[in-house]
């Protein structure tokens, strides 16, 4: 494995037709559009996928997801970088509940002993109810932040990123990326 | 009975794979339940983001309103607007099509069973004890050639189940009761079955592979246009149509020698259930039909049957739909077609203590009512309305399995029967795929290679409406659009969780699930398994789908990023 070449995928979580809800979608292509990369990535609009998350667990390496997170500690806009052992001690799986989500796709890697590097970088979005795909301001201007956080990871990961001369903001990158 | 004895139960969510769903009970002395609300938790109003735009795009919005189901919904609003216009698409289009959402079919009723409800009846820490001798020996009793079930097979499976446990946290299997008096079978039934359930996980994502051959980019396809499809390239060559009948033909397999006979088992273990009719609604029935086949029959019969009256199956007729908000929380009250609906919201909140406000509003689900009934849809009602038509691709499957199991018609109607139902639908939907897909390579073979429909936009009319109802895997699917001025006017989308888990109406009747839970008796109310029996086996997936990283009540603080210039 260590003598190929990562094969990375950077994975936007969300819906976008519920504002924050779609958080991660429109950090994935705020990040594809913003920077050059050293080396070739997958970027992935990967919606609501429920158990179709192991498809990507499966063909990929090294995951980088951008999702929005629920705590109740930060206020919207706070940005969370968590790795995969965060990750496992995330979630109480209440007790009533047969769901399929990014926590328990990972459970089920797990139980099919697939192997790959995962981080997730989150946000703590505002509004996820509204119909329309226009980002809250906290959730807008913390989208840089995003960015930089998800770099630090790729970085760590081997890939060199760089900022392009005239970079989009947030808001015109959500306007431009919806259906 | 006294008020004092009244016990109520709250279970929230039943599911989070595609938004919420709340359900109460209220219990009598003898823990029987005797009332039941079914509520959804989210309002979504997806229709309003549709107005005004362009009848062609709709599709492409559309099919985010779940995450799950992108297909089907991309299908029905692209199908909605070729109805207005009366755009007949060509048949190699209607086929591919097909083959893409009767894969989902496949798919989606796997997923179901094993991943989403079996744990409700597979108890797995019991699995851990089996001996996978026994297992194997007994796998035999429900398939002459069962599906990969050597000693080391089921060995295997346990050992990883046993490192998964071992590791310290159930995890994905904490949901569970384990234990629960209501669990019936034995420790080598339970490994077969999670044995299975690992078996599923490849197929079910060998599956999402093929429904990609032809749905091009996944998640959110791009294949389809108003008049065709553009999978033109796919459809011609004939490596990409091996790949796709390879998969199906694998899934068949596990359908025929794993799925079906798991199911065989459920049914064995709880014969009493079914014959008492634990989990039957009221008994209204719905199939819209269609899946044309090349003889003009279809695959799905069409028809309505009511209060379990089988002798007087009634045509399908769209325009006997309605929907209300009477206990719904929006404004308008009155029953209305579809496409003059409104979706203004009109929130009355809850109770203080955080329950439903039961003899008022208490859902953000509306009241689909056909010809003034709520009906139940999904693999119970095509399967019931296909045998009574004597559809040729369903009659002999249901004989079969009824014979095999000795049920009748009827026992369908329960919460065992909805499975079985289920199970029967995608053994005959794989045999359906291939008869699609032949017909396709034939019309390939004598040069037909049309995909596509050409109209010219601006020659169309500027007003239309029209309706794109489909049988899709939860039921029946109806997107109604309504087109002014080239624009889109108004939309709705009216989808099987609508129909199924729908509250009350003005007429106080109950939804299907709600009318379902009556009379269950729970053996413990602190863990009200066969609450979720019920709700599970109508495959419940609210149309809103959020996916927000769950971490209430844990401290994640040393995870923070801090703004480097602050």
């Amino acid at each position: 494995m260590d003598v190929c070449a990562p094969k990375i995928a950077v994975l936007g979580l969300g819906n976008l037709l519920f504002k924050d809800e779609g958080l991660g979608v429109v950090a994935m292509h705020y990040l594809r559009h913003n920077f050059r990369f050293s080396a070739a990535l997958d970027f992935v609009d990967g919606g609501t996928l429920g158990i179709n998350l192991l498809d990507y667990f499966h063909d990929y390496s090294h995951l980088l997801i951008l999702d929005s997170l629920s705590t109740p500690s930060a206020e919207p806009g706070a940005v969370f970088r968590l790795p995969l052992t965060a990750l496992q001690n995330l979630g109480d799986y209440r007790k009533t509940a047969h769901e399929i989500e990014l926590l328990q796709a990972l459970d089920m890697a797990r139980l099919l002993g697939l192997n790959f590097e995962l981080e997730v970088v989150a946000m703590i979005p505002q509004d996820i109810e509204s119909v329309t795909f226009v980002l809250s301001e906290p959730v807008q201007a913390a989208m840089p932040l995003m960015a930089d956080t998800a770099r630090e990871v790729l970085a760590n990961w081997g890939v060199q990123t760089h900022p392009i001369a005239q970079p989009l903001s947030a808001a015109k990158i959500a306007a431009h990326h919806h259906p | 009975m006294s008020s004092a004895t009244k016990q109520k139960i709250v279970i929230d969510p039943v599911t989070r794979i595609e938004g919420h769903l709340r359900i109460e009970v209220e219990l009598d002395e003898h823990n029987v339940v005797n009332q039941a609300w079914a509520s959804g938790q989210l309002f979504r109003g997806i229709e309003t983001i549709l107005k005004g735009r362009d009848p062609r795009d709709t599709g492409l919005i559309a099919q985010r309103i779940c995450g799950v189901c992108t297909n089907v919904h991309y299908r029905a609003s692209i199908s909605a607007v070729e109805q207005a216009y009366q755009i007949e698409i060509p048949r190699n289009a209607e086929i591919v099509r097909n083959l893409v959402s009767l894969a989902l079919f496949v798919q989606d009723h796997l997923v179901h069973y094993y991943h989403l409800h079996s744990l409700d009846y597979v108890d797995v820490v019991s699995a851990l004890s089996a001996d996978p001798k026994l297992a194997s020996e007994q796998a035999h009793d429900w398939h002459s050639h069962p599906y990969q079930c050597s000693q080391s097979d089921l060995a295997a499976s346990q050992q990883k189940l046993t490192q998964f446990v071992q590791a310290g946290r159930l995890g994905l299997f904490a949901n569970g009761y384990w234990g629960h008096s209501a669990y019936r079978f034995s420790a080598e039934q339970n490994l077969i079955h999670m044995h299975h359930y690992l078996e599923a996980l490849r197929i079910q994502r060998e599956i999402s592979k093929a429904i990609a051959i032809f749905a091009g980019k996944t998640p959110h396809p791009q294949n389809l246009v108003v008049g065709g499809v553009t999978s033109v390239m796919d459809m011609l060559n004939p490596q990409r149509m091996n790949d796709y009948l390879f998969i199906i033909k694998d899934a068949r397999e596990f359908i025929k020698r794993a799925y079906l006979p798991d199911m065989k088992m459920l049914v064995s273990a709880y014969r009493d259930s079914i014959k008492a009719g634990e989990g039957r609604g009221h008994g209204h029935f719905m199939s819209a039909g269609g899946y044309r086949l090349f003889n003009d029959q279809t695959l799905f019969a069409q028809g309505v049957v009511f209060g379990h009256q089988f002798d007087q199956l009634a045509d399908f007729d769209p325009s006997q739909i309605t929907e209300e908000a009477a206990r719904s929380w929006y404004q308008d009250n009155e029953p209305r077609t579809p496409y003059d609906q409104t979706t203004e919201p009109h929130y009355t909140d809850l109770n203080d203590d955080g329950t439903l406000k039961t003899e008022g509003k208490y859902s953000w689900i509306k009241s689909p009512r056909y010809q003034g009934k709520a009906m139940e849809v999904g693999p119970a009602a095509r399967m019931i309305i296909g045998y009574l038509r004597d559809a040729p691709l369903i009659k002999p499957y249901m004989d079969s399995f009824m014979q095999a199991c000795e049920l009748e018609l009827i026992d369908f109607s329960s919460t065992i029967g909805r499975n079985a139902a289920r199970a029967i639908e995608a053994e005959l939907t794989c045999d359906a795929i291939f008869a699609f897909a032949s017909e396709l390579i034939e019309n390939i073979k004598y040069y037909d290679e049309t995909t596509w429909t050409r109209y010219v936009f601006e020659d169309l009319p500027s007003r239309a409406q029209g309706a794109g109802i489909f049988e899709v895997p939860r039921g029946t699917l109806a997107h109604f659009v309504r087109i002014d001025d080239a624009k889109v006017a108004n939309y709705q989308a009216v989808v099987p969780t609508t129909w199924n888990a729908s509250p009350k109406d003005g007429q106080n009747q109950p939804g299907p699930y709600e009318a379902s839970l009556i009379g269950i008796r729970l053996a413990d109310p602190q863990n009200p398994l066969e609450v979720l029996r019920v709700v599970h086996s109508f495959d419940p997936c609210l149309a809103c789908a959020v996916h927000v990283i769950d971490a209430q009540g844990q401290a994640l603080a040393e995870y923070r990023i801090q703004p480097k210039s602050l």
